[in-house]
């Protein structure tokens, strides 16, 4: 079974609140909770999946606050396969035949939103699911200043590896940037690759702007072509992302790094699946990376997938 | 978008991994190493990052040679007796091929799967050099109908045993046939992930072309070109770059492949110098070095044996430049520890009284009370340098001189009178032609890269770059490529005690030997190499193996022509040292001095300046 995507604009609303399965992440962060503070969500399945390590910093505040707000506290490493099968048999939708969903990407590792992708499009069931994906942005904290190295590299799942056909083709790499210190620099390094678009995110924050460019000192040197997005406007991002990857297509492979913020990781994960020989890669310091706190500056933005089946 | 430009890596300018083999060839300088490269020989070509691998397979290739017009260029077409078929590979489409695993697929299916997506790259690529053989064939001796038709026979052959159904018979329709072939072991793999995982190998043999087997299927393909464009004595050479990054089934299999096999089928193999999945390890009947292939390292444990490479490399980058015709020292001046003619000539020696090799030894004298025991030792009293005798000279003085700057420069006395280390930037023992040739070691990436950025500071006069112009670059191309060990990915380092990072790791052993040479009493031969012991654990048996990868250490064999592929096991016992260029940032002399073994040495570093990182250091 294969499924379609379309990617469509999504405005945060406070009256949409009803769904048949909303999806939470339980980290450290104190932004992991902010929309469910917000508004309280009425779904028939909720679930916030823990993060095993760093119960840290906000992480007890967060628990308890899943707990009270009736969401099944988890960490499997099959949770998004499972949660949504169980929302597809749910009565009400095999009444209505489609399937809604809510997930709060704000503190999901780049691994488990690739999962959540992954699970809604390999889903064995003939209802399309609509998922709205949501985002608390943080407010600025200034990075970590002990850079942690790369020791997680490739594909961000073997879903998202891609597949292109012809190996002799130069890579291209669609870089998105972060603030994170040299950590861009050690993932060109490592591809080598024979083009760089920069993809720089403007943020109305301007001590944000001021870090990515420090950050990336080095990336710049080497005079990649630099396309800036709003972070407010993630279909925006999409429509340029999805320009992007067809005209690098006709001449290399490209390949998709998404540091920054985590709706660019979704922007990116959600328009590779319309570019099937395109990968998207994590590169990471692992468990090597520093707790660092991040609280919500109250601005929500979101995106929707309609994940619809095709060709049976 | 704009046209694309090669990328600058961070380190260098010049990265041949996307030049086509033409472009290559247009700027090519031979190494030593590249005609035992060039013989009709298999081959495990073997070297760190940057050592240009990638450029010397791509100079065997056809568009390659016939664009050459180097020195040496007519006669190596001549002789070379092969068609070269480079099979392009790289970080990307290795993690691609790896992906195909997957819990829900078959181990044996994988297998299968990554074998036929090889297969099929192999065969796209020996296309690709038919046509390139047969254009050059051409061009000799056919006319158009003749090739037409002998290219439509080739292909109607190679689809039949490739088990290929091209639209029409060509080059271009037999490649685009092949692409349809990955693309097919693509679709593949998704749909046996959905299906009975234990049938999945009985299912996917059904395919034709999942069982064709590499070997032969590529030399049928070889010995039918060769039948068809009447070269009956003519060898192919599969060319495979960046081995190392392959899944391991497929790795073991090309070692096998270096066996010596019948037939008219050569395999060159390019690969980092550790390799944690050799081929003798692994298997019970490995190819036998210098029997079975040559293995040639693109290293040069002793400085010395880089240089004329390097000379003839300056050449090749000056000779489309204002500097065209002048030698590196018209440029770059001598090096500090080298002397010229003036110095010597009047005196007969450059240590004569108030020379400038005199200031440096009375000013680490004045400063160093071990080094003015060394001199009393000897019997040495400096203000009578010049009635030592010559060969007292060398023993004594010479010999020492490149550590008596390297001291002045990087050593006070603190106010309690003893020696301390000051920081600076890149010590002046590192300018001049001979100490550049030093810190770029023959890698031709560093030293295109170095020197390149070098030559912007000329100016219409064509004067010398000046020492400290020099210091400065230098010292740019330490830190770019400190950054460089700091943020390259090492995988499952996360795991690891390391996790910090290759730098969490050699800093300290950069430091120590620091110490041994600039802080601790003089001594006329400090150690400058470390022996790796027999009970260091694997994890760092394993973070040696990537340093040495990405050019940070460097293998020290005993005896010239014994360096070889290491793995973690084969590390242990074997000397190393600093890459110069690293050693350049703790301001240590490009020498290869004494060895110590490495556990001693990192036990001699503090457990606060290491958080405890090596005082596990033994295996468990």
């Amino acid at each position: 079974m294969r499924r379609e995507i379309a990617i469509e604009p999504k405005t945060y609303s406070e009256d949409e609140t009803r769904y048949d399965l909303v999806a939470a992440a339980l980290g450290y962060e104190e932004r992991a909770r902010h929309l469910f503070e917000c508004h309280r969500f009425s779904a028939a399945y909720k679930v916030a999946w823990e993060f095993a390590e760093n119960h840290v910093l906000s992480f007890e505040a967060n628990k308890n606050h899943f707990s009270a707000a009736g969401f099944n506290i988890e960490n499997s490493p099959d949770l998004p396969r499972r949660w949504i099968a169980s929302a597809l048999s749910d009565n009400s939708v095999q009444r209505r035949k489609a399937c809604h969903v809510c997930v709060d990407i704000s503190s999901l590792s780049r691994k488990r939103l690739a999962m959540w992708i992954e699970a809604f499009a390999t889903a064995k069931s003939d209802f399309p699911i609509e998922v709205d994906f949501y985002y608390s942005a943080a407010k600025f904290v200034m990075p970590s200043e002990n850079t942690a190295p790369n020791v997680c590299a490739g594909p961000v799942s073997s879903y998202f590896a891609g597949w292109a056909l012809d190996p002799g083709f130069p890579t291209s790499l669609v870089l998105g940037l972060g603030y994170e210190p040299d950590r861009a620099i050690g993932a060109v390094e490592y591809l080598e690759p024979k083009e760089v678009v920069a993809l720089e995110p403007i943020s109305k924050e301007p001590r944000f702007t001021t870090a990515i460019v420090e950050a990336n000192q080095q990336v710049m040197a080497l005079k990649p072509q630099i396309v800036r997005y709003r972070v407010e406007r993630p279909y925006e991002t999409v429509m340029l992302l999805d320009a992007v990857l067809a005209s690098l297509e006709r001449r290399s492979r490209p390949i998709l790094l998404p540091f920054g913020p985590k709706i660019f990781a979704l922007s990116s994960l959600l328009v590779a699946k319309l570019h099937p020989t395109v990968a998207v890669w994590r590169v990471s310091p692992g468990a090597g990376e520093e707790p660092l706190q991040r609280y919500p500056n109250g601005e929500i933005f979101g995106l929707r997938a309609v994940f619809s089946v095709v060709g049976r | 978008m704009t046209t694309p430009t090669l990328m600058p890596s961070l380190y260098d300018t010049y990265n041949a991994k996307w030049l086509s083999p033409a472009d290559v060839a247009k700027t090519f300088v031979p190494p030593p190493q590249f005609a035992r490269l060039a013989k009709r020989r298999n081959t495990l070509i073997v070297g760190p990052r940057g050592s240009g691998k990638t450029t010397l397979l791509k100079m065997l290739t056809q568009p390659a040679l016939d664009q050459w017009s180097g020195e040496g260029a007519a006669q190596l077409r001549q002789k070379i007796g092969y068609t070269g078929v480079f099979i392009a590979t790289d970080v990307s489409w290795n993690f691609q091929i790896r992906s195909l695993a997957d819990d829900s697929l078959n181990p044996k299916s994988l297998k299968l799967l990554q074998t036929a997506a090889l297969t099929a790259h192999t065969h796209k690529a020996i296309v690709e050099a038919m046509e390139s053989r047969a254009a050059s064939l051409r061009e000799r001796y056919d006319n158009s109908a003749v090739a037409t038709a002998r290219e439509a026979s080739l292909v109607l052959e190679l689809a039949r045993v490739w088990k290929l159904t091209p639209t029409v018979p060509s080059y271009f329709s037999l490649k685009c046939a092949l692409r349809e072939r990955l693309q097919r072991v693509h679709e593949l793999a998704i749909i046996e992930r959905e299906l009975d995982i234990s049938t999945s190998p009985a299912r996917l043999i059904q395919n034709d072309f999942v069982v064709l087997p590499f070997l032969v299927s590529c030399r049928n393909a070889t010995e039918t070109f060769n039948d068809i464009y009447k070269e009956k004595r003519r060898f192919w050479a599969l060319l495979f770059d960046e081995v190392e990054l392959m899944p391991t089934n497929i790795r073991e299999e090309l070692y096998q492949y270096l066996r010596t096999f019948p037939g008219q089928l050569l395999f060159k193999l390019a690969l980092s110098p550790f390799d944690d999945d050799l081929p003798s390890e692994t298997s019970q009947n490995p190819p036998q070095r210098d029997n079975d292939y040559d293995f040639i390292p693109l290293w040069y444990p002793k400085k010395r044996k880089g240089y004329s490479f390097c000379r003839a490399l300056w050449n090749g980058i000056i000779s489309d430049s204002p500097m065209t015709g002048k030698r590196p020292e018209e440029v770059l001046g001598k090096s500090l520890v080298d002397t010229e003619t003036d110095d010597w000539s009047e005196q007969g020696t450059a240590y004569s009284l108030n020379s400038p090799h005199y200031d440096y030894l009375t000013e680490l004298a004045s400063i160093d009370e071990s080094f003015r025991d060394y001199l009393k030792g000897h019997n040495i009293e400096l203000r009578n340098i010049d009635s030592i005798r010559g060969s007292e000279r060398a023993s004594t003085l010479r010999k020492v001189f490149p550590l008596v700057v390297a001291r002045v420069e990087r050593l006070r006395t603190n106010r309690d009178n003893s020696p301390e280390l000051r920081s600076r930037k890149v010590s002046t023992i590192y300018t001049g032609t001979t100490a550049i040739f030093d810190i770029c070691e023959g890698n031709p990436r560093t030293f295109i890269g170095l020197v390149s950025r070098l030559l912007e500071h000329t100016d219409q006069n064509r004067r010398r770059i000046g020492g400290d112009v020099q210091a400065d670059e230098i010292t740019q191309a330490v830190d770019r490529f400190r950054a460089l060990l700091r943020t390259i990915v090492i995988p499952n380092l996360a795991a690891s005690r390391f996790k910090k990072g290759m730098l969490s790791f050699l800093d300290p052993i950069g430091r120590q030997l620091q110490r041994l040479s600039l802080v601790e009493s003089f001594t006329p031969e400090p150690p400058g190499t470390f022996v790796v012991d027999p009970e260091t654990d694997s994890e760092m048996s394993r973070l040696l193996g990537y340093a040495l990868n990405v050019g940070a250490i460097m293998h020290v064999p005993d005896r010239e022509g014994d360096e070889e592929l290491l793995s973690s096991s084969r590390l242990r016992t074997k000397k190393f040292r600093l890459s110069y260029l690293l050693a350049a940032h703790y301001g240590i002399p490009p020498r290869l001095g004494r060895h110590i073994s490495l556990l001693s040495l990192l036990r001699k570093v503090s457990t606060h300046e290491t958080d405890g990182l090596f005082s596990p250091g033994v295996k468990t």
